[in-house]
């Protein structure tokens, strides 16, 4: 009897001790969220605010007067530039018609690759891999200075092509990626498809992309969002306004803004993180999967 | 159409006689086909990283007089790299980088622990790794700017919270500790997800048989979970440094001069490369110096593979 008794307590004791240990990691980790939420919010909240307001010693945790007039400066500011539209819905639209191509056809070509490091026999492949491997190991600022006095022979500044063309062919990251995803595809299918008299051309685009479209789309997005973030090379190659990307905009639109109107910094920065937020968001699923695979199997 | 006139042989033929004919024949295009394929990126690698490179280096050697074009150019031996090494602020530019650096370890101390706690908990664990990973879709200038919001002096939240006046970006030490503490949040989280990617992996039974032998959270941390992700933390810790090591964006985003008041607090390397090409048009410096930045990185990665023997655990 009383030997039961005194197992049931130490019984509850443990379990007291685990439930408690349990809402400590939660109380961790909701912390750790709410560090990274509240410059978010911090932007939010100040997006809304007139400059009187941002710019008082009496902070405020929501606008005691509400305003879109941040957003509507994001949305019609030009700069002193001649350029035909407002700055940052054309460094949006460049930015797209940039980049976004550039991360679909990057991907494919990536994935090919891949695809032919993973499952194809010939020749060069080893010596090939292996240049594509310690490439990886030099920090890319070393073509910084070089790669300028390139394009400027080729006559490719203030043209996008600098922007473009590094990247088009499929970074090596990508075909690593897509090469460890293939890896781990049985080649049966493959086989058979090829008996059937599909070149290996027909295969990949047949059946071996089709079947691994979530890792594309993981690394069509991660090439995508990394473009859309790229500032660098774009503020090296495109000085002409009319080029400008999404982020030479905004750096642009937030220096002109950061004294006198906090509010509209904060409206710009977050129209421009939205769409790649949103996309992150809807292909979430494959995006972190895809970060993953792509990081761990080194 | 030589596809398909191997594919009726093949049919028509029983497949001992001529194997080697049908099989050679898929081959030779196999050999093409792969070649051409797994050649492309090889090709952009030659043409964009390669060419450069070289280029790089024999630049490095010249004095050159305008900044586009070798024309009037003077071979100059090592006075490049002495000139380099004679500026002040490169010395202060390869002090900050290294201070900067810092982001990496602290980052990874935080991601491992959060990482830990995501491992232990059963729900709402995919919220948690969204929010956490925000920060790394947003762009360095976004990031930027938010947090020169956040470090205002006289209107900044951090200032308001805290109930003091700092001048978080005026003084060299108080900008390089906020611009640490900036990068900290904006990388950590995707080194949770890799983190905790691979202690789901983990077999679960480990913890159970060490907490029966009593052994405590610390312990278990330390025995267990360091162990099982010791090749995540050796890949971020590689692919890591090479990328602090090039920190520009978010020190020229938040301060645009090179920390010109702050003795040249937001001076790192890349940043002194891009003012020696840029501004001063010295691109044979400029050429020199980003040279010294990729041996450094390739001296410390070969490091990192050698240290690396003594506690990644591969299983």
């Amino acid at each position: 009897m009383i030997r039961a008794t005194e197992a049931g307590r130490v019984n509850r004791r443990a379990k007291i001790i685990r439930y408690a240990g349990r809402a400590a990691v939660y109380l961790f980790l909701a912390c750790m969220a709410l560090l990274v939420l509240f410059p978010f919010w911090i932007a939010f909240i100040t997006s809304f605010k007139y400059p009187y307001e941002a710019n008082s010693l009496d902070f405020t945790w929501w606008p005691t007067e509400f305003t879109l007039h941040g957003y509507a400066d994001v949305f019609t500011y030009r700069g002193g530039n001649t350029v035909q539209m407002p700055l940052l819905i054309l460094g949006f639209l460049n930015t797209l018609w940039m980049y976004l191509p550039r991360a679909v056809i990057a991907t494919v070509l990536a994935g090919m690759a891949g695809f032919a490091y993973a499952k194809l026999r010939f020749r060069a492949k080893n010596v090939m891999f292996g240049f594509l491997m310690t490439t990886m190991l030099f920090p890319g600022v070393i073509t910084l200075i070089p790669s300028y006095l390139l394009f400027y022979y080729y006559d490719w500044l203030n043209t996008p092509l600098p922007v473009i063309l590094p990247g088009l062919l499929g970074s090596v990251s990508s075909v690593f990626f897509m090469r460890q995803y293939y890896a781990g595809v049985p080649s049966d299918m493959m086989d058979a498809a090829a008996v059937d008299g599909l070149g290996f051309f027909g295969i990949y685009f047949r059946i071996m992309l089709p079947i691994a479209m979530p890792a594309f789309w993981a690394q069509f997005v991660l090439a995508f969002v990394m473009g859309y973030n790229e500032y660098l090379g774009p503020m090296l190659y495109l000085k002409d306004a009319a080029l400008l990307t999404l982020q030479l905009a905004l750096q642009q639109f937030a220096s002109s803004r950061q004294v006198t109107d906090p509010g509209a910094v904060m409206a710009g920065t977050l129209i421009a993180v939205v769409p790649t937020v949103a996309l992150f968001v809807l292909a979430q699923k494959y995006f972190i999967s895809g970060i993953v695979t792509s990081g761990l199997k080194l | 159409m030589e596809q398909i006139g191997s594919r009726t042989r093949t049919e028509q033929m029983p497949p001992d006689p001529s194997p080697k004919k049908k099989k050679s024949g898929q081959a030779r295009s196999e050999e093409l086909c792969g070649t051409i394929m797994g050649a492309l990126p090889v090709v952009s690698c030659l043409v964009f990283s390669v060419v450069p490179m070289a280029l790089a280096l024999v630049m490095a050697f010249f004095r050159m007089r305008t900044p586009v074009s070798f024309a009037g150019a003077e071979f100059v031996w090592f006075g490049n790299f002495k000139e380099i090494f004679s500026d002040a602020n490169f010395g202060t530019a390869l002090l900050n980088t290294l201070i900067y650096s810092l982001t990496l370890p602290v980052s990874l101390i935080f991601a491992l622990l959060i990482a830990a706690a995501l491992n232990a908990t059963v729900r709402g664990t995919g919220a948690f790794r969204v929010i956490l990973f925000l920060p790394f879709i947003c762009s360095s200038v976004a990031i930027v700017f938010v947090w020169k919001w956040l470090f205002d002096t006289n209107y900044g939240i951090l200032n308001e919270l805290l109930g003091v006046r700092v001048g978080w970006l005026d003084s060299p030490w108080m900008f390089r500790i906020s611009l640490i503490v900036m990068m900290v949040w904006a990388q950590t989280g995707y080194k949770v997800i890799l983190i905790s990617a691979s202690l789901t992996s983990v077999n679960r039974a480990y913890y159970e048989a060490a907490e029966l032998d009593g052994a405590n959270v610390g312990q278990r941390f330390l025995h267990i979970t360091v162990p099982a992700v010791s090749p995540t933390l050796f890949f971020l810790l590689v692919t890591g440094l090479v990328s602090i090591l090039q920190l520009f964006s978010e020190v020229q985003v938040m301060d645009p001069t090179g920390g010109e008041s702050i003795d040249y607090a937001a001076l790192t390397v890349v940043f002194y490369i891009y003012r020696q090409g840029f501004s001063y048009n010295a691109m044979g410096a400029a050429a020199a110096a980003s040279w010294i930045l990729t041996l450094i990185a390739l001296v410390l990665t070969v490091l990192n593979f050698k240290l690396s023997k003594l506690w990644v655990k591969y299983d």
